[in-house]
């Protein structure tokens, strides 16, 4: 059996999260799901995803904070981060790919089938 | 005695100049430190207003994708069509609130532009492809015909030209209406390169072509007609075309179409 591709899907809210994690599995990855900034920090340590879909805006730490800690970290800093994220000014966008975003994703711009296909890119590089 | 006074009266009035002097300059960098701390409120003002608004858009968007691309189960040709006319007044005001948050940014940030190198034709084909499918739902067709000869690459901000790309092309499958097309053309002037899409849509009413790089304008014969619009489209594009020192413009008949060209430096 082929192993599948993991993403981590880092979304504190709730519908997205069953949207983007149903979509995922129905395209064939396997897909690991954290709510909050620390719980992506910590599963990206012991699950090495292939992927991490990374939100901004969460309660707590928020995704730049998250973006920075695992670019800081020798265990993580090699998995492919793509933000996901509704905010879309320049400067966030010039900020997470400075910080080591490999792609940034405006959530309202982008079609399930689009992520799809941006999530296949990465994990198969 | 009186060179005494004379004296002591010149060092009080230089002490009071040089005093002046240090009060305008702390004077300029309190205002200056309010103007940033303002620019910045607004600034993270637009950012959060942006989320809030785009994310329930986005979580709709993604259940209607879901119905529609059949993921949970299948749906009749009824329900298909219901769920195909929320989809679209969806993406309609997705549109829109980006539109309007464009505005106010640009006016915070006084456009700047970041021109960088850009393969131009490869820009209008790329942009061009991802309309295809709108294009298509609406029974449109978008053409290219592309320059023969190869076009070096042009300086330019590539976000927001797309943008103006992409406005065009979308003005042209939204007021063509149904069956017709929208022909793009690219043409190198030499010092300049120019963009083109005429369409076969509704056009313009003469007595109001010269309003329409105005804010919030609408044509009075689509208003009446059912599509949905913010009026900001061809104002945001102008400001664009203007900060990258080129003129963009119309040409139009009522019930032939409209052609919208842009001109800007290599």
């Amino acid at each position: 059996m082929v192993k599948k591709n993991k993403v981590l899907l880092t979304e504190d809210d709730l519908s997205l999260l069953k949207i983007y994690s149903n979509k995922l599995r129905i395209s064939g990855f396997e897909v690991s799901m954290a709510t909050t900034g620390d719980e992506c920090l910590r599963k990206a340590q012991i699950e090495k995803p292939n992927v991490i879909l990374l939100d901004l805006i969460m309660p707590g730490k928020d995704g730049f904070l998250v973006l920075e800690e695992l670019k800081a970290n020798e265990q993580t800093k090699k998995i492919p981060v793509v933000i996901l994220s509704n905010l879309g000014q320049e400067a966030d966008i010039k900020r997470g790919k400075e910080l080591g975003a490999i792609d940034y994703l405006i959530k309202s711009d982008v079609s399930l089938m689009d992520l799809v296909t941006k999530v296949r890119k990465y994990t198969s590089t | 005695m009186h060179w005494i006074i004379i004296i002591l009266l010149f060092l009080a009035l230089i002490a009071a100049l040089a005093y002046l002097l240090s009060l305008r300059k702390r004077l300029a960098t309190i205002c200056k430190d309010e103007i940033e701390k303002t620019e910045n409120r607004r600034s993270a003002f637009i950012s959060i207003i942006s989320h809030q608004l785009r994310t329930p858009l986005s979580i709709i968007k993604g259940y209607l994708e879901s119905l529609l691309t059949g993921d949970l189960g299948k749906t009749s040709p009824g329900q298909k069509e219901y769920l195909t006319e929320a989809y679209d007044i969806n993406i309609d005001s997705i549109k829109m609130v980006n539109d309007y948050l464009n505005v106010v940014r640009l006016d915070s940030e006084n456009m700047a532009v970041d021109l960088k190198p850009v393969d131009f034709v490869q820009l209008v084909e790329n942009t061009i492809r991802r309309l295809t499918p709108l294009a298509k739902a609406s029974n449109c067709e978008l053409i290219f015909e592309k320059p023969a000869k190869m076009i070096p690459p042009v300086k330019l901000d590539i976000i927001k030209i797309k943008q103006v790309i992409e406005n065009a092309l979308t003005n042209a499958i939204k007021y063509i209406g149904g069956k017709g097309s929208a022909t793009v053309h690219v043409i190198d002037k030499g010092e300049t390169i120019e963009f083109s899409c005429r369409d076969t849509g509704v056009g313009i009413p003469e007595d109001q072509q010269d309003e329409v790089f105005t804010k919030f304008f609408r044509a009075k014969n689509v208003i009446n007609k059912n599509t949905k619009g913010s009026g900001l489209g061809l104002f945001l594009s102008k400001i664009i075309i203007d900060a990258h020192k080129g003129k963009i413009w119309i040409e139009s008949e009522e019930g032939k179409g409209t052609t919208v060209r842009f001109e800007i430096p290599k």
